[in-house]
């Protein structure tokens, strides 16, 4: 504590005396004993950090309300504290700000994304309207007309308002502060039409002798008006194309006095450096506001229409692929499943190409898919040769090496080749050789085989029954010449044999030997006997098989001569002799007899 | 950037128009003379490192008996008097237009601008009587129309006054 000697003349001249330390000290307690307390509480609750911090948080946030509703300074204080606090929780543990942001974050997500599926819906039906209408086509020839954009046209037609400029003016001098304007605008120099529109403002408040708050507020040509809001240093003007709404002059007049407050100091020290006024704009921008005709919303049908077009050009599309594809895989699948044909690879890059094996004997791949649909899918394919192991191509190889008659069928058991029907027994001997050469085959069987052979048969049997061997009468002597004569038909008899073997039946010949009238019955019965044994006995002696051979005599016979075969002996010999003295063949065959070996 | 307003003020066919003419940028027709009074023109003049963006008031052309709309001239920084050298009456009427403004305004910048030099011979203007004005302080251009340099060098007088005055 500074003693406050030399501060009171009065005591100073009233007491010349020093007063020592001690009374001024109790002087002073008398007088501001409270104050002297108060102040000691105050400078400790001042001096301690805590309690001066109780103090301050009481009344904190009411201070800071105050503040705010100043000046934007808190704010702006906080700010960069609040981002660079941000940035350290994120970077030192981002899951509470993730945790606290998640709860907003989907449905703003989703509430975006189906507002701008929305949109984008409105704009693309507006986007059609727009270039199919009738209104849209008298539009664009207006636009052609007038030289200007179509999208100008179609804002200007559909437009209820827009504020294409906003000038932030000073007031005492015209000089332009700020300036902005909305797109598309082809704006003359701000600079000039700020002024003179300070001017005009001047000329219409001298003219008409109004205060320049009470001036023109507005400038209205045709479609288009000048709105004016005047503050105490600047001056704000708006060019609106179509009707202002009220709200506009209210966001004009706040934008207005926001710009009052927050460049205070530089509007009322202005002397011509704009730079303080850069970030203006800021404010001006959201003055640029502009409102289309509402539009009842309705269904986009037209965007539908158009998206339901290409909807059905797409599936049918799609379609069209999806029965190629299916097209061609039904053709790949035919040639798999035809024997004879491998498909080893198959493309469609470009040309579909099929690369594989083909059986000669196949069917031609051209049968089988017809020429049609290879022209169709334009199918390029490359067949190499091969043999084919599969019982049909066996079979059809079988039977192009055999060449059975038709009356031969052929039959695939594993790999033995059964043959059966009727067959000439040298088709038999041929197939029997050549049936182990054909690939596939390792045996054949023909045990089912029917043997031909019945036209040597019956020729033979024909040249035996219609033979006929004469006697001597009387006699049983076999000459020189009726030797002879059986000697002819020894091939007969052979082919006999062969004929019967083939066709797997018995035989027997019967000889049958006769005798004239003369004579006795018995007589002639035994010489007819004896004429028949002779026959026989020259035959066994010339090789046929006794077993098939038996004679018989049956006498004379009255009618025989009436039954004279043709192929009888030639004449001579039948003028001279008495035709009923001879022996017959009869041949008689039994079908049931069979031998299983044809060719022995 | 600094910005400043000029104004340009004189009698009738003084040649205020014609002189700025060539060395201004403008968008507005003379027509605004005769209908609000006054055209601005815009005029940018490099000092130094700086420039100067005049807005230039071409007020329109007066005579001794009409009173001047002085409110066109409110926060100007300067202006300019023009008159007709091949017509001395002009002066006066410039003299007398600078007296309204400086009662209306109080003291402001301007120059005395001589107009039509090229016609020098026909002058009605003496030189005593220019000689007497400088020597009052008054700062006095002879131009013409033709002569752009000292169009510039009055337009870069009123920038170095500007920013004179903002340096210091």
């Amino acid at each position: 504590m500074k003693p406050a000697d030399s501060l009171n003349p009065v005591e100073a001249v009233a007491k010349p005396e020093e007063p020592s330390a001690g009374e001024w000290h109790r002087l002073r307690s008398l007088l501001f004993a409270d104050e002297q307390a108060s102040l000691k509480a105050l400078a400790a609750k001042v001096g301690d950090r805590a309690s001066l911090a109780s103090s301050v948080a009481g009344v904190l946030s009411e201070a800071a309300a105050i503040r705010s509703r100043h000046d934007d300074s808190i704010t702006r204080v906080l700010a960069p504290i609040v981002e660079t606090s941000l940035q350290q929780s994120v970077r030192k543990n981002p899951q509470p700000l993730v945790d606290a942001l998640y709860p907003i974050m989907g449905p703003a997500i989703r509430r975006s994304i189906s507002e701008a599926l929305a949109d984008m819906m409105q704009r693309f039906n507006g986007a059609v309207e727009q270039s199919l209408s009738p209104r849209a086509l008298k539009w664009r020839f207006d636009a052609w007309r007038t030289g200007q954009s179509y999208a100008t046209v179609v804002l200007l037609k559909t437009l209820v308002y827009r504020v294409e400029q906003v000038f932030l003016i000073h007031r005492k001098t015209g000089l332009l502060l700020g300036h902005v304007q909305a797109d598309q605008i082809v704006a003359q120099d701000p600079d000039m039409v700020s002024g003179m529109l300070t001017a005009i403002r001047d000329f219409v408040s001298d003219s008409f002798h109004v205060a320049d708050e009470d001036g023109v507020d507005a400038i209205r040509i045709g479609n288009l008006s000048v709105q004016v809001r005047v503050g105490p240093k600047a001056v704000l003007a708006a060019v609106v194309r179509g009707s202002a709404p009220e709200r506009l002059r209210v966001q004009l007049s706040e934008t207005l006095e926001g710009i009052h407050r927050s460049h205070a100091t530089a509007l009322n020290q202005f002397a011509g450096d704009t730079a303080p006024f850069a970030t203006v704009e800021r404010s001006l921008r959201p003055c640029l506001s502009a409102q289309t005709r509402a539009k009842q919303p309705r269904m986009p049908w037209r965007a539908y229409m158009v998206l339901g077009l290409i909807a059905l050009v797409v599936g049918w599309a799609a379609i069209a692929r999806y029965e190629t594809a299916t097209g061609w895989h039904q053709i790949l699948d035919e040639l798999k499943q035809e024997p004879g044909l491998i498909v080893l690879e198959s493309g469609q890059g470009g040309a579909r190409t099929i690369q594989g094996l083909r059986d000669p004997l196949a069917r031609n791949p051209l049968e089988i898919i017809g020429a049609e649909r290879v022209r169709q899918y334009g199918i390029v394919w490359d067949w190499k040769p091969y043999l084919s192991m599969e019982a049909p191509f066996l079979l059809r190889r079988a039977r192009q090496a055999l060449n059975p008659p038709k009356e031969i069928t052929l039959r695939l058991n594993g790999d033995v080749l059964q043959a059966s029907g009727v067959a000439p027994p040298s088709w038999v001997r041929e197939a029997r050789s050549r049936a182990p050469f054909i690939l596939g085959i390792r045996a054949f069987d023909d045990g089912s085989v029917v043997l031909t052979g019945q036209d040597s048969l019956e020729r033979a049997r024909q040249m035996l029954t219609s033979a006929a061997l004469y006697f001597e009468p009387g006699s049983d002597v076999l000459s020189d010449a009726r030797r002879a004569k059986l000697d002819t038909l020894l091939p007969s008899l052979i082919a006999l044999r062969d004929g019967t073997a083939a066709l797997q039946v018995g035989y027997s010949i019967e000889i049958v030997g006769r005798a004239d009238t003369p004579g006795t019955t018995a007589f002639n019965l035994h010489l007819s006997q004896s004429r028949a044994d002779t026959v026989r006995q020259y035959l066994i002696a010339r090789g046929v098989p006794a077993e098939h051979l038996h004679a018989r005599g049956i006498g004379a016979i009255e009618l025989a001569s009436a039954t004279s075969p043709a192929n009888a002996e030639p004449a001579e010999h039948r003028d001279s002799l008495d035709t009923e003295r001879r022996v017959n063949f009869e041949v008689i065959l039994d079908q049931k007899e069979r031998q299983m070996d044809a060719t022995r | 950037m600094i910005q400043m307003k000029l104004c340009m003020v004189g009698s009738f066919a003084v040649g205020k128009s014609s002189l700025v003419k060539r060395y201004v940028q403008s968008i507005f027709t003379d027509n605004y003379h005769t209908t609000v009074g006054v055209k601005v023109d815009k005029k940018d003049v490099v000092v130094g490192s700086e420039t100067v963006r005049m807005m230039i008031w071409d007020l329109a052309g007066e005579d001794a008996f009409s009173r001047l709309q002085t409110t066109f001239l409110r926060g100007s920084a300067g202006y300019l008097l023009v008159a007709d050298g091949t017509r001395a009456h002009t002066l006066d009427v410039a003299l007398e237009l600078q007296r309204q403004i400086e009662a209306a305004l109080g003291q402001l910048p301007f120059v005395l601008v001589l107009n039509k030099d090229d016609l020098a011979p026909q002058w009605e203007v003496d030189r005593g009587r220019i000689t007497a004005l400088e020597r009052d302080g008054v700062k006095v251009f002879r131009s013409s129309a033709k002569n752009g340099h000292s169009v510039e060098s009055i337009f870069e007088h009123f920038a170095s006054l500007d920013s004179l005055a903002h340096a210091s």
